[in-house]
């Protein structure tokens, strides 16, 4: 049986039509491809999360040579399809450009780097431009 | 070896001072107290019955009024250093948080100038995406008629469905979407637009069509129309005082009261 892999338009469906604000259902189990951001901790600083779907195609046919699986990576770490199921509800959708935002944010603010501590924008260092 | 006996009082805490003469207090307080058992016999009185008491009562009553007075004033001697005191914590915090509040709304500007371009984007983002979906919703129910001309069932169902989605679509990219900025790093709430209303008399009526127009309005609301009415007593009143002011309001009845001062 030929399998095709799920297209690129129908993999972030969901993430587009939570951007565009039409606020599509979001079902516990079924989590979905986008750029999201989320606290690993209440209080704590955003990380981003970009998760996208595994697709082994075989180069010369465009077939699926494999099972689709969910790939993540969260705060530059890869992630597990089983944690983006525990995780999906706590993702906020965010458009790929704040996501780029939120990256070069962490790059240019050291206390983004506890992830697992609170932050107190009191007690920080004033942030730059 | 005596200092290893404890002192009368040595832990009681250190006292802290009072924030009042405490001499002159007790001394205002004996005034009061001698004025009011006086005043105590004046009222048993119930009535003053002869010029003699009458100018009496005259002298008692400007001694009330004096010893009023002298606690008063000296309340307020009592009170200047402290007012002092605050007005200097004022001076010295306001220093600080001067700057800091003039910057807090200049970057509320540079915000709101930013927030307001990023509105303009996604209503403009909006639009294109309603007519995109109308066109396609359109296009979709133009395609089901077509094929139920053409007694096509399988296509008409499909194009039907496709005239549902693209329905849907459209009143989606009907919801008006607000733009808000978000914290960089989360700890800082999220930032919208607030809608501040600023209100003027209408500048195309005469002002007095205006004022009369907002009165007759604002009268209907029982909790505005019981502070108009206070506010137009107060300014009736101050009419009447006044060296120049009008004997007569229209809509306004004085009655005249009179009491000795």
């Amino acid at each position: 049986m030929i399998r095709q892999p799920t297209t690129e338009a129908s993999a972030f469906r969901w993430w587009r039509q939570a951007l565009a604000g039409s606020a599509p259902q979001r079902h516990e189990d079924e989590p979905q491809c986008g750029f999201y951001k989320t606290r690993v901790v209440r209080g704590g600083p955003w990380v981003g999360v970009a998760v996208w779907l595994d697709q082994p195609i075989d180069p010369e046919t465009g077939e699926l040579t494999g099972d689709e699986c969910l790939a993540a990576i969260c705060n530059g770490q890869a992630k597990r399809p089983d944690w983006i199921k525990r995780n999906w509800t706590y993702l906020r959708p965010i458009t790929s450009e704040q996501y780029d935002a939120l990256i070069g944010v962490q790059g240019s603010i050291a206390e983004m780097a506890a992830t697992h501590a609170r932050l107190d924008l009191a007690e920080m260092a004033p942030i730059a431009p | 070896m005596d200092d290893q006996f404890a002192q009368i009082g040595h832990n009681s805490g250190n006292a802290t001072p009072l924030p009042y003469d405490e001499i002159a207090l007790t001394s205002l307080k004996n005034r009061v107290n001698l004025l009011a058992k006086t005043g105590g016999d004046w009222l048993d009185l119930g009535k003053i019955d002869s010029e003699e008491r009458a100018s009496k009562a005259v002298d008692f009553t400007a001694q009330v009024k004096r010893g009023l007075k002298a606690i008063e004033d000296e309340r307020k001697k009592a009170k200047k250093p402290h007012i002092d005191a605050g007005k200097k914590v004022d001076e010295v915090y306001s220093a600080l948080t001067g700057p800091l509040d003039k910057l807090s709304k200049r970057l509320g500007v540079l915000l709101t100038e930013y927030q307001r371009e990023l509105q303009k984007k996604l209503d403009a983002e909006r639009a294109a995406r309603q007519a995109e979906e109308a066109a396609r919703a359109a296009e979709a129910r133009k395609a089901a008629e077509d094929a139920a001309r053409r007694n096509d069932v399988v296509g008409e169902a499909e194009a039907e469905k496709a005239a549902k989605e693209a329905e849907k679509a459209l009143k989606s990219a009907n919801k008006p979407q607000t733009a808000r900025i978000e914290s960089a790093t989360g700890a800082a709430r999220t930032v919208s637009m607030r809608t501040y209303h600023v209100p003027a008399f209408d500048p195309e009526l005469p002002i007095e069509v205006a004022r009369t127009k907002a009165f007759v309005v604002l009268s209907k609301n029982p909790e505005h129309r019981a502070k108009l009415d206070d506010l137009l007593l107060t300014l009736a009143e101050a009419e009447r005082r006044a060296k120049d002011g009008a004997n007569e309001i229209a809509g306004i009845k004085f009655t005249t009261d009179k009491k000795a001062v």
